[in-house]
């Protein structure tokens, strides 16, 4: 299955993000062989200099780490995973505050709706 | 050293002028997209660079040698029409790509070809088009070629095969060769792509990385491809 | 490289040969069947068969050649000038060897024709006399007024093999010619066949005639009219084949220009 991209940013960072989020979700666990370069592209059907691309930056960042004959592997340190998580949490905030703002909602009604949406969530 | 070079390349049908005082660099490991109209000097390039046509001006060069023997062993091509005699079978054509080409990896066409289930005894003439247009494709990226010319390889298939045929291209090319793939359908190619070079009237009027694309304008190539050739 | 075109051109003729070949000996089987048919069964029903299926059996010798001729220059157009160029082109060969290859496999499959078309009247007349009897009677004529049946032959022989390349290569260049446009490529390879072969006639008939005048205006009289039988054959061999080579070469020089340089696939 081919992953979707939109068209605001680079393919690369999207696909950062994705695998971001497969580390954060548990989808790949700490630890975790990732698929080679070549592979890994062809399952995102994107370039494999564009996924290459996307794992150093990862690999900069910590959350994922390369052994020079084995491939890349997730970082087992808990601690870079929780600060990837909180700054994918942080970033969709960001996102959804943006597109709040796009339609007219004012902080404080936009979290008034929150709370509500959350009280009946938990009621459910 | 860039693995395909233009050269004030131009191309004159009669009176009519295809290509106009081209240059271009394309350097190897990279996937380019060759993008504009039909019509707009895409055919024509690579038919060039596979000696097909011979330039009026200006010259093309493949590894820096001039199209002929030697650079038509480094370059696998992909033309529009399929090109397979109707009355061969897989191996007959098996053997015919294993014998004129030493980069050729028959182990890796027989796989992929047992993966669609296509027998070597099937003929040409009993496949649909569709199955002729793979067949055609997995001979071309089963050569370990330096360039790979791909002319149109997704014009008029279905979803399903466009996907296969992605995945054909992103799972064999060699990560030192370059890809150029010539076409007018951007939105299905351009997570493909490293690089875009457009191209309309016969001249280039683009040609850049796509992340800078993306990162600059805020865009898809696409929709800067149909913002810069809008029709009035 | 050379050899592995002639290799995978020679399995493509071969295939398109193979019925052409199967019918012919067919036909010559039914032709002798028929000639026992006339010497055994003496009704007019079944004489008419048998001279209908005579008749049959000697027009398919005359097709035979022809229609070779036709099919290899029919694979030619297909390798080189239409979509299966695609890949002719993109082999890693120059053109001239392709041209090559098909010329040495077109030559070999006409020739393989003419001793089809023989072995075909060896069956069909088999164990028939009259056959026999002409054939040795023709060489005792030609002994007789001084001709050596032997180098006879060999001469016709050069003649016939020259005759075969510079048609082939006449047809391979009105091919490539034709091609070059955009539109009506197989009407204009006809074309340009018929311009190549009148403008061939029209050449060596003023060069006949010219080299005729030259030697009567020179000697005051015509070498080759006076002179013994034996000369004749020698003199216009060589002028022939001069001739045929001079052809052979401006054909070959063309079909490589076009192929080369003015390539058309569609």
């Amino acid at each position: 299955m081919r992953w979707e991209f939109h068209n605001e940013s680079p393919i690369y960072a999207q696909v950062m993000e994705r695998v971001e989020r497969m580390i954060v979700s548990g989808a790949l666990p700490p630890g975790e062989r990732l698929p080679s370069v070549r592979v890994f592209a062809q399952e995102a059907g994107v370039n494999p200099n564009t996924m290459q691309k996307a794992l150093t930056e990862l690999e900069r960042g910590g959350l994922i780490y390369s052994q020079r004959t084995s491939g890349h592997f997730v970082t087992e340190d808990q601690a870079v995973i929780a600060r990837a998580r909180e700054a994918l949490a942080e970033m969709q905030t960001e996102r959804f505050l943006q597109s709040m703002q796009e339609l007219g909602f004012t902080s404080a009604e936009t979290a008034e709706l929150l709370h509500r949406k959350l009280e009946h969530k938990e009621e459910e | 050293m860039p693995i395909f070079t233009c050269e004030n390349l131009t191309k004159r049908y009669g009176t009519v002028l295809a290509l106009d005082h081209i240059n271009l660099n394309i350097e190897p490991g990279r996937i380019v997209g060759l993008l504009g109209p039909n019509g707009s000097g895409k055919s024509t390039m690579i038919k060039l660079a596979n000696g097909l046509l011979t330039p009026t001006e200006g010259r093309i060069l493949i590894d820096g040698k001039a199209p002929g023997v030697e650079t038509k062993a480094i370059v696998s091509y992909l033309p529009e029409r399929t090109y397979l005699a109707n009355w061969m079978s897989v191996r007959q054509i098996l053997d015919y790509f294993q014998d004129f080409y030493a980069d050729f990896d028959r182990e890796r066409a027989v796989k992929m070809l047992e993966h669609l289930n296509i027998a070597e005894t099937q003929r040409i003439k009993q496949m649909s088009k569709g199955t002729r247009e793979k067949v055609q494709l997995i001979l071309v990226m089963s050569r370990r070629a330096k360039l790979y010319l791909l002319d149109e390889p997704i014009g008029g298939v279905d979803p399903a095969a466009r996907d296969y045929i992605l995945n054909t291209i992103i799972g064999n090319y060699d990560p030192s060769a370059a890809v150029i793939i010539s076409t007018h359908l951007i939105a299905d190619v351009e997570q493909l792509l490293d690089e875009v070079v457009f191209i309309n009237g016969g001249h280039i009027i683009r040609h850049t990385p796509v992340d800078e694309i993306r990162e600059q304008m805020g865009m898809s190539v696409d929709a800067l491809f149909r913002e810069e050739f809008k029709c009035f | 490289m050379f050899l592995k075109l002639v290799k995978h051109e020679s399995h493509a003729a071969a295939r398109a040969m193979l019925p052409l070949l199967l019918g012919l000996l067919a036909m010559s089987l039914l032709a002798r069947g028929s000639i026992w048919l006339v010497d055994t069964v003496d009704s007019p029903v079944t004489n008419v068969i048998a001279v209908f299926l005579i008749g049959t059996f000697f027009l398919s010798c005359a097709a035979m050649v022809v229609t070779t001729m036709i099919l290899m220059m029919v694979r030619f157009a297909k390798s080189v000038h239409s979509d299966e160029g695609y890949l002719t082109h993109t082999l890693p060969v120059n053109v001239s060897t392709i041209l090559l290859s098909h010329l040495l496999v077109s030559f070999v499959a006409v020739l393989l024709s003419f001793g089809a078309v023989y072995l075909g009247v060896r069956i069909a007349t088999l164990g028939v006399n009259s056959y026999k009897a002409m054939g040795l009677n023709l060489s005792a004529i030609l002994n007789q007024v001084g001709i050596d049946t032997g180098s006879m032959l060999l001469r016709l022989g050069c003649i016939l093999g020259m005759g075969i390349l510079v048609t082939i290569l006449m047809i391979s260049a009105a091919i490539s010619i034709g091609h070059s446009f955009a539109t009506g490529k197989t009407g204009k390879s006809v074309l340009f066949f018929f311009v190549l072969y009148f403008a061939q006639q029209l050449i060596s008939s003023v060069v006949m005639v010219a080299v005729i005048a030259a030697e009567y205006s020179t000697t005051g009289s015509l070498a080759m009219e006076m002179d013994a039988v034996n000369t004749i054959p020698s003199t216009m061999l060589w002028f022939s084949m001069a001739q045929l080579t001079f052809f052979g070469g401006v054909y070959y020089f063309l079909t490589w220009f076009m192929t080369k340089k003015h390539l058309n696939l569609a």
